[in-house]
C-alpha cells in the first residue's frame, strides 16, 4: 500500500526549466547551449543509473535545503573569519583592525576552527542527500546542463578541499599537503564560497520549494495522506522496493516524498526528522569537543582540539620553539641589546629594559590554528619605547625577531596597536622571566592580534 | 527533463539567479587567479591533484561505502536496531574522519610538546564508547517499548 502525494506538484514545477524559463529560440545566441543532446542508449541505464535505484525516504528537497543552508552558513562563517585573519596579517591600505575588544580575534579565529570541524558532518550529510543526482539520467541533456554539472565538481571539490586541509592543519600534518597550506587554503576559500553562492543562485527555486514543505516525518505523513492511501495502491507494485534501502514491501512504513514519488521507510529506521536531528547533534558534539582549545572550561572533553590552553612551558602552549627558530644561542647571549631604530636610535640592554617602568597586563595569545590561552604578561609599554625613540604619534613600526628568515620573523605594529597601553614588550610571563620558547629575552604582546604577529625574541623595533 | 531529488519536475529557475551568479563567479575567478599567481601559492598540478583526490575519494570511495553499508544494514538488522545503529554509524564515521589525522600523530614534534598533547586515539575511542553506550540504551528502550506494545495488543 502506497500513499498518495502529500502535496501536488505546482504548475511551475511541472515544467522543465528549459520551457518554464523560456527556451531560447532555435536561432538565438543561447540555442547551442540549450540544444538537446542525443541520449545514451537505454541499455546503459544500469545499476545506480536506474530510475528506481535511489529511493531512501531520507532524501528530499527539504532535507537537502536544510542541510545546504547549514553548510552555507558554516562556510560563510569560516570564510568571513578566515578573511579577517588574512586581512589582519596582510592588511591592505583600507583595512584597520582595532586593538579592542581584546578577545575579538580569539572569538573569530576560535569560531573559524570550531565551525570548520562542525561543518564536516553537515557537508557529508548534504553530499549523501544529493548523491543520487550524480547518477541522473541522461547524464547530459544540453551543453548548459553539462556546464552546470561540471560547476558542481568545483563546489564539491573546493568544499572537501577546505575541510580536509583545515583538519590537516589543525593536526599539523603538513607533509601530506604538497603546497603551502596558508596561501592555498585562503585562495581556495574564495573558490568554495563563490561556488556555494553560484549553487544557491541556481537552486533558489528548489530551495524555496523544499523549505516550504514540512519535514514529512511519520506523523506528518500519517496526518496528511491517510485519506488517499487506498486510491494510490495501484501505484505501488514492485516499485515499492527500494534498492537504496533494501526494504521490501512486507515491512516498513508507507510514506511519500514531498512531491509524491512513493517510497517506503524501513521499519524502525530513522525518519527524515530523525536523520536531521542526528546530523545536527553530531555537528554539535564535534563543535563542543573541538572548542576546548579556545574555551578552557571545555578542555577536559577535547577530542579534536590541537592544544590544551593550560599545557606548555609556564602553563601556556607554544607554537614556534626556540630550537626551530634557531635562536637557542642568540636569545641567551649576554651581549643582547634591543635596538630602537627611529628618529633617536637607542640600544638597550636587558638590565636597562628591566629598569624601565614595568606594567602587567592579562591578555590572550591566539593562534591562527584556533587555540587561545590567557596569561599574565609583564614588561615595558611599547608606547614608552616609541617615545624614547621619539617616534611621532602616528608613526608605525616593525618589530623584528632574532630569528633569521621565516614568514613570521617580523611584524608591523600599526598605530591602533603600538600606542595601546596594553601593548607590551613583555619580559615576564605568569610571574617568571619568559621561557625561551615564549620569546626570552623579550617578546611582543598586544591585544586582539594573531599569535604569529606577537613577535618573539625581539631584537629590533624599526620606524617605518 | 530536470527532476528534483524526489523525482518531480524541477521548478523553473529563479529570475534572481544572476544576482547570485555574478558575485559567485567573480569570487571563483578571484580564487583561481590567486591560486595561479600567489607568490607562495601551490603548484597548480599538485593543487589540482589534491582537489581531484577529494572528489574521487568522496564520490567513488566514501559515498559508495556508506550507501553499501546502509543497504546491508537495512537488510540484516531487526527493526529495533536500525535507527540506533544508523545514528551510531553516522557519529562513528564523522569521529573517525575528523580524528584520524590527529590520532596518527604525524604532526607531533619533539621541540613543541605542547602541540597535540593528548592521546587522540584514546579520546576518539572514549567518544565512540559514550556514543555506543547511548545507542545501546536507546536500543534497549526501543525493545522494551516494542514489548510493551505487543503485551497491550
Amino acid at each position: 500500500m502506497v500513499r498518495k502525494p502529500a502535496s501536488p506538484v505546482t504548475p511551475a514545477a511541472s515544467q522543465p526549466p528549459e520551457v518554464a524559463s523560456g527556451t531560447p529560440s532555435a536561432t538565438g545566441p543561447g540555442a547551442l547551449l540549450h540544444r538537446r543532446l542525443p541520449e545514451p542508449p537505454a541499455g546503459f541505464r544500469q545499476g545506480p543509473l536506474r530510475e528506481e535505484a535511489w529511493r531512501s525516504p531520507l532524501r528530499s528537497e527539504r532535507t537537502a535545503a536544510l542541510l545546504g543552508m547549514s553548510v552555507g552558513i558554516a562556510f560563510a562563517v569560516c570564510f568571513v573569519t578566515g578573511l579577517i585573519s588574512h586581512l589582519i596579517q596582510q592588511p591592505p591600505g583600507w583595512f584597520l583592525w582595532p586593538s579592542r575588544p581584546v578577545n575579538l580575534y580569539r572569538v573569530t579565529q576560535g569560531l573559524h576552527v570550531i565551525t570548520g570541524f562542525a561543518a564536516i558532518p553537515l557537508l557529508l550529510a548534504k553530499l549523501w542527500t544529493v548523491y543520487p543526482k550524480l547518477f541522473e539520467w541522461p547524464p547530459v541533456r544540453t551543453v548548459a546542463h553539462a556546464v552546470g554539472r561540471l560547476s558542481l565538481l568545483v563546489l564539491v571539490g573546493a568544499a572537501i578541499f577546505q575541510l580536509v586541509t583545515g583538519v590537516l592543519n589543525v593536526a599539523r600534518w603538513y607533509t601530506v599537503m604538497p603546497f603551502f597550506f596558508t596561501t592555498t587554503h585562503y585562495w581556495t576559500a574564495w573558490i568554495a564560497i563563490g561556488a556555494i553562492v553560484v549553487h544557491v543562485g541556481s537552486k533558489l527555486a528548489v530551495i524555496r520549494l523544499g523549505l516550504s514543505r514540512p519535514v514529512d516525518d511519520d506523523a506528518t505523513v500519517d496526518a496528511t495522506v491517510d485519506a488517499t492511501v487506498d486510491a494510490a495502491d495501484d501505484a505501488a507494485g514492485p516499485a515499492a522496493e527500494s534498492a537504496d534501502t533494501g526494504t521490501d514491501t512486507d515491512t516498513g512504513t508507507d510514506t511519500t516524498t514531498e512531491t509524491g514519488r512513493p517510497v517506503r521507510e524501513p521499519a524502525g529506521a530513522l525518519s527524515r526528522r530523525g536523520f536531521l536531528t542526528a546530523v545536527a547533534v553530531t555537528s554539535g558534539v564535534v563543535a563542543l569537543t573541538t572548542a576546548g582549545q579556545t574555551i578552557p572550561a571545555l578542555s577536559a572533553i577535547t577530542v579534536f582540539g590541537q592544544r590544551d590552553p593550560n599545557l606548555g612551558p609556564q602553563g601556556l602552549p607554544v607554537n614556534k620553539s626556540a630550537v626551530s627558530a634557531g635562536v637557542l644561542e642568540t636569545a641567551v647571549d649576554p651581549t643582547y641589546r634591543l635596538r630602537l631604530d627611529g628618529p633617536r636610535p637607542q640600544l638597550l640592554s636587558l638590565a636597562a629594559l628591566r629598569g624601565m617602568p614595568q606594567y602587567t597586563v592579562t591578555l590572550p595569545i591566539t593562534c591562527v590554528e584556533g587555540w587561545s590561552a590567557t596569561a599574565e604578561w609583564a614588561g615595558i609599554r611599547v608606547a614608552d619605547l616609541l617615545d624614547l625613540m621619539e617616534l611621532p604619534e602616528d608613526g608605525e613600526v616593525t618589530v623584528v625577531s632574532l630569528q633569521e628568515g621565516g614568514l613570521y620573523s617580523s611584524s608591523v605594529l600599526s598605530t591602533q596597536h603600538n600606542r595601546d597601553p596594553l601593548t607590551l614588550l613583555a619580559l615576564r610571563l605568569n610571574g617568571e622571566n619568559l621561557h625561551i620558547d615564549h620569546g626570552y629575552p623579550a617578546r611582543l604582546i598586544a591585544p586582539n592580534r594573531p599569535g604569529v604577529m606577537q613577535t618573539k625574541w625581539v631584537s629590533r623595533i624599526e620606524a617605518i | 527533463m530536470s527532476t528534483t531529488l524526489s523525482g518531480a519536475s524541477a521548478p523553473a529557475p529563479s529570475p534572481y539567479r544572476w544576482a547570485w551568479y555574478l558575485p559567485g563567479l567573480a569570487a571563483v575567478g578571484w580564487g583561481g587567479y590567486g591560486l595561479l599567481t600567489a607568490a607562495m601559492g601551490p603548484e597548480p598540478l599538485k593543487w589540482g591533484l589534491f582537489f581531484v583526490l577529494g572528489i574521487v575519494g568522496h564520490d567513488l570511495v566514501l559515498a559508495p561505502f556508506v550507501v553499501g553499508v546502509g543497504l546491508l544494514l537495512t537488510r540484516v538488522l531487526p527493526a529495533a536496531l536500525r535507527a540506533p545503529i544508523q545514528v551510531g554509524l553516522i557519529g562513528t564515521g564523522v569521529a573517525l574522519l575528523a580524528g584520524f589525522s590527529l590520532a596518527i600523530g604525524r604532526g607531533t614534534s619533539d621541540d613543541v610538546p605542547s602541540a597535540l598533547p593528548y592521546n587522540y586515539a584514546g579520546r576518539v575511542a572514549m567518544l565512540l564508547a559514550v556514543l555506543w553506550v547511548v545507542m545501546a540504551g536507546w536500543t534497549a528502550f526501543r525493545l522494551a517499548a516494542g514489548a510493551n506494545v505487543n503485551q497491550r495488543e
